[in-house]
């Protein structure tokens, strides 16, 4: 779902604030898009990386508390089905939650840069081919990717989180071929061939450095659309496996107790949401910076 | 226009054939070999006859590259080949499971659409004040809610409130709460997209003179803009249901709605790897012919695009 997202209008166009990165940088810290969602993602790496050692409770030992109990001082969250107590959990879920999505962006971002700078460097038969099967890919729903390997990679977090780094790289695979396209037929791009540069200076001096803008973009979205789909998979039971204190594995291990007790299923689910909605609205207002045309348009 | 449509058709079809190949070797990349994987589950049943027999239905008794020469043969005379489970045609299977599948979809593509599109609408006319701002908020947390915590709280509300028990299967409120819980989540992208569609043909040159004209707003909207809206609305609605195939399958599994998602979920999880493969089969050809359509529809509605 997120790739709609990606889709309204990412312009691969990069070219005036990289040369002023620093400018860039200040008018970026002033939109508020960018500090909203960068507030709630500075928020969730605190967490993730800070909340195991400030969690109150141990996230896996089972009677911590009565079972079901609803928030109370104590236990802030309240506990789940088994006693454990659900503010614990929820912070070492982020830990698993930054974890899962660095991994996965990894995946893609690494797979995908590969496979659009070769196939915007090959032409031919070798791009076409690329570039066709990136297309189509792209056509389909991240999740149905993601579910359609791990069915066969078999459940496990591990295989969840290779499966969405490769449902991932579509995005990646598109934006770095449409930047080469455009970075390679530019006068200052032949100016350093003809000067001599070879091949792999061309990608890591010329290439690469315009790729980052519209990548960052590409990643903060991806990244939420990776929160999902590992959350979503976790709850079908093809990701993260209990104990494991997985969001999503979280939601599904407590859904039948939601009538008895409804704050069960309420805080693992806003941590996926807030997470979600932070990434979102980074990489709009990101976008939004980048692409001035756009800008004019929401002014 | 027809040359455009024969040669979009063609492209599908040769599409499908390279995903229904693609399917074919999936099995290959299951880690290990897959008859050890799929015994490892039971334990004490690998008799000699069992595992020839799973070998059988999986294909590999063959060599490799026949496998799928066999695969693509079989489909084409509608065998997609047996559970290993359920002693039945994996493509009857998916068959008896199809309309479920399909009337989720398309009723919450439809909760999406009449949500989705009066919201973007309004939010790209009222552009930039806080009507906008309020509409693109809520859509923005809409995005970002699960699907499968959403429905769940549904389920809640609705059992509380109006005192509706969790619903079995094949009452016709059952499929009312999944189809809501889909449609909402993705009548928040509809209206984003919506949005961003209906700003772009604000803007337009001929809005302008037909409002310099002294038109009145009414015959703006409706003469003017609508129609070159209407291009991007049919793809922007087309689009979203291809992504939306996607959210069936989890909302499906939250709802116990019997549709393919669900019978997919239990093959994964007892690794029936036929049913797999018609699962992605049946899903990948459903967003192959949704890109055909949108790619005719475009070409059909707007007469500026030409297709040598």
């Amino acid at each position: 779902m997120n790739k709609l997202l990606k889709n309204e209008n990412i312009k691969s166009s990069s070219t005036s604030y990289l040369s002023n990165a620093r400018s860039g940088f200040k008018r970026a810290i002033r939109n508020p898009s960018v500090q909203i969602g960068g507030s709630i993602i500075l928020f969730f790496i605190l967490i993730a990386i800070f909340g195991p050692l400030i969690a109150p409770y141990d996230p896996v030992k089972l009677g911590v508390a009565k079972r079901l109990i609803s928030p109370t001082w104590e236990f802030p969250f309240g506990s789940d089905a088994l006693g454990r107590d659900i503010l614990t959990r929820v912070m070492f879920g982020a830990r698993i939650t930054l974890y899962i999505g660095i991994v996965s962006i990894s995946i893609g971002l690494f797979s995908g840069v590969i496979i659009g700078i070769f196939a915007g460097y090959a032409g031919g038969w070798v791009q076409a081919v690329l570039m066709r099967s990136v297309d189509f890919l792209y056509t389909f729903p991240d999740i149905l990717i993601a579910i359609g390997l791990v069915a066969f990679f078999g459940p496990s977090l591990t295989n969840t989180m290779i499966a969405v780094g490769i449902s991932l790289i579509p995005y990646y695979a598109r934006v770095t071929y449409s930047v080469t396209l455009v970075e390679r037929n530019k006068p200052y791009f032949e100016a350093a061939q003809v000067i001599g540069a070879g091949r792999i200076r061309l990608i890591l001096r010329h290439l690469l450095p315009n790729i980052v803008p519209p990548i960052i973009v590409v990643g903060s979205l991806g990244f939420s659309a990776a929160v999902l789909s590992a959350a979503a998979l976790s709850f079908l039971g093809l990701g993260a496996m209990p104990p494991t204190p997985e969001w999503g594995k979280m939601l599904a291990e407590n859904r039948d107790y939601i009538l008895l007790a409804p704050w069960v299923l309420l805080f693992p689910g806003l941590a996926i949401m807030f997470t979600v909605l932070g990434f979102n609205i980074l990489g709009d207002g990101i976008r939004d910076l980048l692409d001035p045309r756009l800008r004019k348009d929401i002014r | 226009m027809a040359n455009y449509i024969i040669r979009r058709l063609f492209i599908g079809l040769f599409t499908l054939l390279l995903t229904i190949i693609g399917i074919s070797l999936l099995i290959h990349i299951v880690p290990g070999d897959p008859i050890d994987t799929f015994m490892g589950n039971e334990g004490g049943l690998e008799s000699p006859e069992q595992i020839a027999r799973i070998r059988h239905l999986l294909g590999l008794d063959l060599p490799l590259w026949m496998q799928p020469i066999v695969y693509l043969k079989n489909i084409l005379a509608g065998d997609l080949g047996q559970s290993i489970f359920m002693v039945t045609p994996v493509a009857e299977l998916l068959l008896s499971r199809l309309p479920a599948t399909l009337s989720l979809a398309i009723l919450s593509l439809i909760v999406a659409i009449i949500i989705g599109l009066p919201f973007g609408f309004f939010a790209a006319y009222n552009r930039g004040t806080w009507i906008d701002n309020i509409l693109m908020f809520i859509a923005v947390i809409g995005i970002a809610m699960p699907t499968f915590w959403m429905g769940l709280y549904f389920l809640l509300f609705f059992s509380l409130v109006l005192d509706w028990l969790p619903v079995a299967s094949g009452d016709y409120r059952s499929i009312f709460l999944p189809a809501l819980t889909l449609g909402l989540t993705f009548s928040s992208v509809l209206a984003r997209m919506t949005r961003s569609a209906m700003i772009e043909v604000f803007t337009e040159d001929f809005i302008r003179t037909a409002r310099a004209k002294g038109l009145p707003e009414t015959i703006v909207l409706y003469r003017h803009a609508l129609k070159p809206a209407m291009i991007s609305i049919v793809t922007i609605i087309a689009v979203t249901f291809g992504y939306l195939m996607g959210g069936v399958v989890i909302v499906e599994n939250v709802f116990a709605w019997n549709g393919i998602g669900r019978l997919a979920l239990q093959a994964i999880i007892l690794r029936d790897y036929p049913i797999i493969q018609g699962f992605v089969l049946i899903f990948a050809s459903i967003i192959i012919l949704i890109s055909i359509l949108i790619d005719i529809s475009y070409a059909w509605l707007d007469p500026r695009i030409t297709y040598k």
